[in-house]
């Protein structure tokens, strides 16, 4: 148990041994979204009385049979970007107000067929790129770190519910860090799986050959156990691959006694020198990695911002085409961020996309040569800290590269893990990334460090110290 | 590459064909982040190998042949 939330598996693991209901837990995660939502705007929607009937039928079915696998009564959330059948579904954007789906995209279905319970929508992006936005329909999304700094986003909501214990898991989405930003400034784990391993059918595009929809929950054990039950071909999803779904839960104790990391030490050092706590981070993880048995290396790459071009070229291209036509004709329904983005999309030739593509081929060809002689490759997750949340440049990231476009570049699968606090108190992460549809070995690392570190025990003091009040 | 534009006159011009009907201030604003996406821009070209190709798969199912 960590405070008042337990963790997927607990949760699962009592809720299996009847000391818990998934009525029980439903109530304490809506007692806290009651509590502290006014504060933190972590979703668009709440759905109390379908998370109340989810609830209610996990625990009938339970008690009748036992629980089907280890989401049966656990509390999940969907960024807003992710169709539900018969609930809104807004992308954060006036463009959406009244939308509501006639049918659950393919990972809102996979997780009620898990026997999940659904809390609801929660904020992102306008459509998932170019946040913080203080002029949509719906206000950004706060850090329950401390509420007057950023979340990251675009999954913005995703990562401050789980921190918060609102759920203990959501879904985010993932173009250029999506998944991972928030999850490293809110303190929680966020996989962004290979490309083409979980079905986009049903999720809103920003970039159709970046797009990556993934989990974010307390630690990688929940990630597992929620990539378990999204992973897989499928047929609606132009990009869905063929691949087997290996059992991802299965293998995390095996330890990393032997594991080669593979450290991209020039992007933190040179290309985007991170602060103090960020690089203390890293270090001590490459400590930590060499203590449990890993063999660590540092490993030659590419410029982190050579990545990044073909990354922004390639994604504005890409949302530009599809959001064109809704930009000429309503461009004034859009929130200014995001309109800037589109205007980009005018800049970019195709050429400049053709070339990017050229460049992507062979970064990519880079990156699986890296990772044929180690297991993992660490960088950071976020530079620094969350900054307040008033002071995002309005052209964030153009000037600087970020420590994830590479992976949406490569397709490969990454995860953010918390490695620490800074002098503002708030959370700093580590990135790891592993070769294509090995997520396992990925998740294995991910939770071999987890447990060695106890960065895993401290929840917003926020919100524990109201919680116990 | 492309020729880069040098002026908010030409600028404008440039967005209008785009469809983007901009008043002078909001052109003149997007001349910053035009920079940053030039610079960029730069690195995207040089010599690349063969397979660099974004090679085009067609993805037939078995009832199509």
């Amino acid at each position: 148990m960590t405070g008042a939330i337990p963790t997927i598996a607990e949760a699962a693991r009592r809720i299996a041994a009847g000391t818990l209901t998934a009525s029980e837990l439903t109530e304490r995660c809506l007692a806290r979204i009651e509590a502290h939502e006014p504060s933190i705007h972590a979703f668009v929607t709440v759905t109390k009385e379908r998370a109340r009937a989810d609830a209610a039928r996990a625990d009938a079915e339970i008690k009748a049979a036992g629980p089907k696998g280890p989401l049966h009564g656990i509390p999940l959330a969907l960024k807003d970007i992710i169709d539900t059948r018969g609930i809104l579904t807004t992308c954060q954007s006036a463009h959406n107000i009244g939308n509501v789906p006639e049918k659950d995209a393919a990972s809102a279905a996979a997780l009620a067929e898990a026997g999940s319970v659904l809390m609801g929508k929660l904020t992102t992006h306008e459509f998932a790129d170019g946040g913080p936005s203080f002029d949509l329909p719906w206000p950004p999304s706060r850090n329950p770190w401390d509420l007057s700094r950023f979340t990251a986003g675009s999954s913005s909501g995703t990562g401050a519910a789980v921190a918060a214990g609102f759920i203990l898991g959501g879904l985010g989405t993932d173009t250029g860090g999506s998944i991972r930003g928030p999850a490293a400034l809110c303190g929680i784990v966020g996989l962004k799986p290979t490309y083409g391993l979980v079905s986009r059918a049903g999720v809103a595009p920003a970039a159709y050959s970046l797009d990556h929809i993934g989990p974010m929950a307390w630690t990688s054990e929940d990630c597992a156990l929620m990539l378990q039950a999204i992973a897989g071909h499928d047929a609606a999803d132009p990009a869905s691959a063929r691949r087997p779904v290996p059992d991802y839960a299965s293998g995390l104790a095996g330890g990393v006694k032997g594991l080669r990391v593979g450290v991209l030490r020039r992007w933190h050092e040179i290309d985007r020198p991170v602060s103090d706590a960020v690089g203390a981070g890293i270090e001590d993880a490459i400590k930590a990695y060499r203590a449990l048995g890993a063999e660590v290396v540092d490993l030659d790459v590419s410029p982190m911002q050579d990545y990044v071009a073909a990354g922004f070229f390639i994604s504005t291209a890409e949302r530009g085409a599809a959001y064109e036509a809704m930009m000429l004709k309503n461009p004034e329904k859009f929130g200014q961020r995001y309109r800037d983005r589109l205007v980009f999309a005018s800049f970019v030739t195709g050429l400049d996309y053709v070339q990017a593509m050229r460049m992507r081929r062979e970064l990519t060809a880079e990156m699986l040569a890296l990772m044929a002689g180690v297991d993992v490759v660490l960088t950071a997750g976020n530079p620094d800290e969350a900054l307040p949340i008033d002071q995002v440049p309005r052209w964030d990231n153009l000037d600087k590269p970020n420590f994830t476009f590479a992976f949406n570049v490569t397709g490969m699968p990454a995860i953010c893990v918390p490695s620490g606090f800074g002098p503002n108190g708030m959370p700093v992460a580590i990135q790891l990334a592993a070769r294509p549809f090995d997520e396992a070995t990925l998740l294995r690392a991910a939770h071999a460090y987890e447990m060695a570190t106890p960065w895993r025990a401290r929840r917003p003091e926020l919100i524990e110290a109201r919680a116990a009040a | 590459m492309p020729e880069r534009i040098e002026t908010d006159e030409d600028m404008a011009v440039f967005l209008k064909r785009a469809g983007f009907d901009l008043t002078p201030e909001q052109v003149a604003e997007y001349r910053e982040p035009y920079g940053y996406i030039v610079a960029m821009a730069a690195r995207l070209r040089g010599e690349r190998s063969y397979m660099a190709e974004p090679a085009h798969v067609f993805g037939y199912k078995e009832g199509d042949l």
